[in-house]
């Protein structure tokens, strides 16, 4: 099981990495088909992913999302999924470009923890851990998404500004297109940031830990990535703002959570640290 | 020879010329029976647009027909515009001629090059000559190889990518900031004719609603009118910036217009929604540090024209690639003229290697030291002599075709003709000849 698992993700991480390299060739190519090409590739990635971690399910019996190699990887397939979606659905081509080497580097990471043994889930509540634990994955990838899609504006915009008819220009979607799907992933990350922190506290008051867990570096830290969508909502639905500055406002919101996610655990301990690294894990 | 082109094209001949001989969609079916009635044994497609008039033909005897052809197409025209017309016409044959179909298919013969429209144009006039059944099959062959070969042109290079009229760059622009045109609000200030030509361009991609502001508020509600939009007096101007999304602007006025503060305000009412002026005018009617406020994309005449011209050279460098690919295309094309001649040849060649074979099979098996051979040893003879003529004939037959492939059929096919002797005396004649003059 363990080989079939390393085999698995060797092959997703060449897949994701050959989707970024056919986006990368079209910057200099007049090729119209390869986004469709990259496109395919990282739905081939989402779907081995999705065995890869059946089969750690099966083999640890809970959901596999303990230990930063499941963490990662199922970071990476719903980012692979919610950019799926996205270019699909919306018919944005060009995201690749950002997308398929980030997710290469997460995948990378997330293989150098394939050997380590199995991380223990808590036993309690395991319902609204799995509950907790998908809507804060869900909110991973559409905040990752949103930053993409932030990307993405930063750079058509710089293009227009400068009048460079590049092949950037020419792939990435009209600013106005990002804007709005911008909007829409920080609305939908905010709702999943918001049901996962209401799974937590229920989780919390299930084990009866109370007011230890309202200290815990990880959840304060989660509690100001809440607090900048919840602004980023604000500004844009409210506030109704639009462009750059709002692009730049929710890159900024995709590190708070990136550094909620996973820095926050290189810096401080955290009875929070799923992932493992290093520090105490689950009790 | 069988298959030919004669025309007329914007590089041939000015438009005066050209509009005698230039036949509308509906007329070209009409014209195409009266070659099928007169030359039954002719196929024929004709390629009519506003830059060139082209018939395709193609029959064992086009170029008998040819000046009939040309009649027929002047139809008419009176004798002293015949002739003059006639003096602007050209033709290409076979090769040539399957060259030119691929480069007018691609859009590497067009005014602008790298253009799509002709494909279509290209396109229509063979649907037009297979509804009345004057294609045939070479045509219908060419025509899908013509097809084929603009495909690959226009996927495999840059030829038809980044637009070359200021016009239509500004709209490409347009199309890079706004997801959806069609529900954007233009403004044009000022009645220029290039500002004009970009409102068209807008509303080819679906704007609809437009507003034009106009010193003369007359002219500007003629303008507004005939775009289904609304004219609004000067001094409405910066009350409006704020609610649309493009300006177009182009007053000639010696002053800016359109300052920096104004537009300033309008973003702030605006939130950041981003808003697109184009300033055509010469002096600028737009502030240029407008262009610094975040989510204002300015762009003026300089700016355009800088960008048509980049896109210009673009498309002629990749008119390059495309020009191997069109001439790649052509030789492969080349194989279906010399089709039915090449079988002959390659024949004359296996006939030419059996004659020998056999006339030398027949002296040394007739020979007295041979001729007591069991069978079995006399088919090994008779093995051996048709892998010895099979070996030294491989190289020339896979030369020839590899020839008609490259288009250098003709050329190699007289050298074989000559090398093989063909049309002199058959090689067991030849052999009998040599013995005659050892004997002498």
């Amino acid at each position: 099981m363990v080989y079939a698992e390393i085999i698995i993700a060797v092959f997703s991480i060449l897949l994701c990495a050959l989707a970024a390299a056919v986006s990368l060739r079209r910057l200099t190519r007049a090729n119209g088909g390869a986004d469709a090409g990259a496109l395919m590739l990282t739905g081939s990635a989402a779907v081995l992913l999705s065995v890869l971690l059946a089969i750690r399910w099966a083999r640890a019996g809970r959901f596999p999302a303990f230990g930063y190699f499941e963490v990662l990887s199922l970071y990476a397939l719903t980012v692979l999924v919610s950019h799926l979606y996205v270019s699909l659905r919306y018919r944005m081509r060009g995201l690749s470009l950002i997308l398929a080497p980030y997710a290469t580097i997460v995948l990378l990471l997330a293989s150098t923890g394939i050997l380590h043994p199995l991380a223990s889930a808590p036993e309690a509540g395991r319902f609204w851990i799995i509950m907790h634990v998908c809507t804060a994955f869900l909110a991973y990838a559409f905040c990752t998404t949103a930053g993409v899609l932030g990307v993405a504006y930063l750079i058509q915009d710089h293009n227009l500004k400068h009048k460079r008819l590049v092949a950037t220009f020419r792939m990435l979607p009209a600013l106005e297109a990002l804007d709005h799907r911008m909007a829409r992933h920080i609305g939908a990350a905010f709702l999943m940031l918001s049901l996962a922190v209401a799974c937590g506290v229920r989780l919390v008051h299930m084990r009866g830990d109370g007011m230890e867990w309202a200290a815990d570096p990880k959840i304060v830290a989660t509690a100001v990535t809440w607090g900048i969508y919840a602004i980023l909502m604000h500004m844009r639905g409210g506030g109704c703002r639009h462009g750059r500055g709002m692009a730049v406002l929710t890159l900024v919101g995709l590190l708070f959570l990136l550094f909620s996610f996973l820095g926050i655990h290189l810096l401080a301990e955290s009875a929070h640290d799923f992932i493992l690294l290093g520090k105490s894990g689950l009790s | 020879m069988n298959f030919s082109v004669l025309g007329i094209n914007f590089r041939t001949a000015p438009v005066a010329l050209r509009e005698r001989i230039s036949f509308a969609p509906l007329a070209v079916p009409a014209v195409l029976l009266r070659i099928r009635d007169e030359f039954p044994d002719l196929a024929a497609v004709l390629l009519s647009t506003c830059n060139r008039t082209e018939l395709y033909a193609a029959g064992a005897r086009v170029e008998q027909y040819e000046d009939r052809l040309t009649d027929l197409l002047l139809e008419g025209a009176g004798q002293a515009e015949r002739d003059e017309t006639k003096r602007h016409l050209y033709r290409k044959i076979d090769i040539g001629a399957a060259e030119h179909l691929f480069a007018v298919a691609s859009g590497l013969d067009s005014m602008v090059v790298g253009e799509t429209e002709i494909l279509g144009q290209v396109k229509q006039a063979y649907a037009l000559a297979e509804e009345v059944h004057t294609s045939g099959p070479l045509l219908a062959a060419l025509f899908q190889n013509a097809f084929k070969t603009a495909k690959q042109v226009h996927s495999l290079t840059d030829i038809n990518r980044g637009r070359v009229s200021v016009s239509s760059i500004a709209v490409e622009f347009a199309e890079k900031v706004f997801e959806d045109l069609g529900s954007k609000t233009v403004l044009i200030v000022g009645a220029g004719e290039t500002a004009e030509l970009s409102l068209k361009s807008l509303i080819e991609r679906g704007t609809r609603d437009v507003l034009v502001i106009n010193r003369s508020l007359e002219r500007g509600r003629v303008l507004a009118e005939s775009y289904g939009g609304q004219a609004l007096p000067f001094e409405l101007l910066d009350e409006y910036l704020p609610r649309v999304d493009i300006v177009i602007s182009s007053t000639g006025a010696p002053h800016i217009v359109i300052g920096a503060k104004a537009v300033r305000r309008a973003m702030e009412a605006r939130r950041g929604r981003p808003v697109m002026l184009i300033d055509i005018a010469v002096p600028r009617d737009v502030d240029p540090s407008a262009g610094e406020i975040k989510n204002v994309y300015l762009y003026d005449i300089d700016d355009l024209r800088r960008v048509a011209d980049e896109n210009m050279l673009h498309r002629q460098e990749a008119a390059r690639h495309a020009w191997r690919i069109v001439k790649d295309a052509t030789a492969e094309a080349a194989g279906l003229f010399g089709n039915a001649e090449l079988r002959d040849l390659l024949r004359k060649i296996d006939d030419y290697g059996r004659g020998a074979r056999d006339a030398a099979l027949k002296k040394a098996l007739g020979r007295q030291a041979l001729a007591e051979l069991p069978e079995p040893a006399r088919e090994s003879i008779r093995a051996l002599a048709q892998r010895i003529v099979n070996s030294m004939l491989e190289l020339p037959r896979e030369a020839i075709k590899r020839a008609a492939k490259n288009g250098q059929w003709e050329d190699y096919a007289r050298v074989t003709g000559d090398l093989f002797g063909f049309g002199r005396a058959e090689p067991e004649e030849q052999d009998d000849n040599q013995d005659g003059k050892k004997q002498a």
